[in-house]
């Protein structure tokens, strides 16, 4: 057995941004927050579509495009959960913990599952949903409950 | 969140190579716009282990921001890539793993890979400046072993409080467990990595 070396890196990252110069911190959260409120409309519409696709994979029952829907589903929560879309978020990370377990595990997908996280995801998209806790809650609510049946097996 | 920043305080990203290994476009380029709000200008999205580790091999990076599920690809294995192969500065960068898959388990996983911290999904502009924060101001050594290349995991041990008798039984923290699937907060991942007092 070798031994252990250990020293110091060279901090590059500390030294340049400890560097003279540079913005405070609230400056630069405000401008993050900024940017992130500037693109809303485009992170969001980007999740419409990628969900549009989405919905007619799940309708195809293609067990060979499920890594590409988690992939979607990971995308929707990280985009979601940025913008506080909490029901939205809480769909998609539901939908890619079914699939991650599926894709880990193998088996026969669940396909009427993940169909129902599917038309779940794009109702609370729907103006009229995603402007109303309740229905949004309601949304939530069934989903849970198809989870827990899934899961009951 | 664990640690308040100083909104006073002063960072300067604007020479700083960063490197975003994100699978998905919207949300790397979503990341990037948070890091080009705190001035940012070299900052390199990578959507898959490949295109990081070309990335890296042509301009060396200062931090690293990784989404440990990439879908075909593990974004652990570009961490520990990073840490046996590829060549200083970059090798001892410090990086930051991502995921909304943050239980105990999660974690420790990252960590043994050679990540410096953990955030837990979804990620904010505040929880990603508290992280960065966090990273300058942790100058742990690196250790390069047979089974380990990365920050030292070994937190600094203090001792009990000077004048004191020592910590009581009480006060040690519930110890996590290995069964819990649910996700950690980022307060409780904050306590895996923070360094602290331990009776000797």
């Amino acid at each position: 057995m070798t031994k252990p070396r250990i020293y110091q890196p060279e901090r590059r990252f500390a030294q340049k941004a400890n560097a003279p110069g540079g913005i405070t911190i609230g400056e630069a959260l405000q401008r993050a927050d900024r940017n992130v409120a500037a693109g809303r409309e485009r992170y969001l519409g980007a999740v419409d579509a990628k969900l549009k696709v989405a919905v007619e994979q799940a309708k195809a029952e293609d067990a060979t495009r499920l890594v590409e829907l988690r992939s979607t589903a990971s995308e929707v929560a990280d985009l979601a959960g940025v913008y506080e879309l909490d029901e939205l978020c809480a769909a998609a990370t539901s939908l890619r913990h079914l699939l991650s377990t599926l894709i880990a595990g193998g088996g026969e997908p669940p396909w009427a599952a993940i169909r129902v996280h599917m038309d779940a995801m794009v109702s609370l998209r729907r103006p009229d949903i995603s402007g109303n806790s309740q229905a949004r809650a309601a949304v939530i609510e069934g989903l849970r409950q198809v989870v827990m049946r899934h899961e009951a097996g | 969140m664990a640690a308040a920043i100083d909104p006073k305080g002063k960072i300067n990203f604007t020479d700083v190579n960063l490197l975003l290994l994100e699978q998905n476009e919207s949300a790397a380029d979503l990341l990037s716009q948070i890091f080009a709000g705190f001035g940012a200008q070299n900052c390199i999205k990578a959507l898959s282990v490949d295109d990081a580790v070309n990335a890296v091999g042509r301009k060396p990076i200062d931090i690293a921001i990784v989404e440990a599920d990439l879908g075909n690809d593990d974004g652990l294995d570009f961490i520990r890539w990073l840490r046996r192969s590829a060549s200083e500065p970059s090798r001892s960068a410090p990086v930051l793993v991502a995921s909304a898959i943050a239980t105990a388990p999660a974690v420790r996983k990252a960590l043994a890979a050679g990540a410096n911290f953990f955030l837990a999904k979804p990620i904010s502009g505040s929880t990603i400046m508290n992280r960065m924060v966090w990273i300058l101001k942790d100058n742990r050594p690196f250790v390069d072993c047979e089974v380990y290349a990365g920050p030292d995991r070994r937190f600094k041990m203090l001792g009990p409080p000077p004048g004191s008798d020592g910590r009581r039984g009480a006060d040690i923290k519930t110890r996590l467990s290995e069964a819990a699937g649910d996700n950690l907060s980022q307060d409780d991942i904050d306590a895996m990595i923070k360094p602290q007092k331990v009776q000797l």
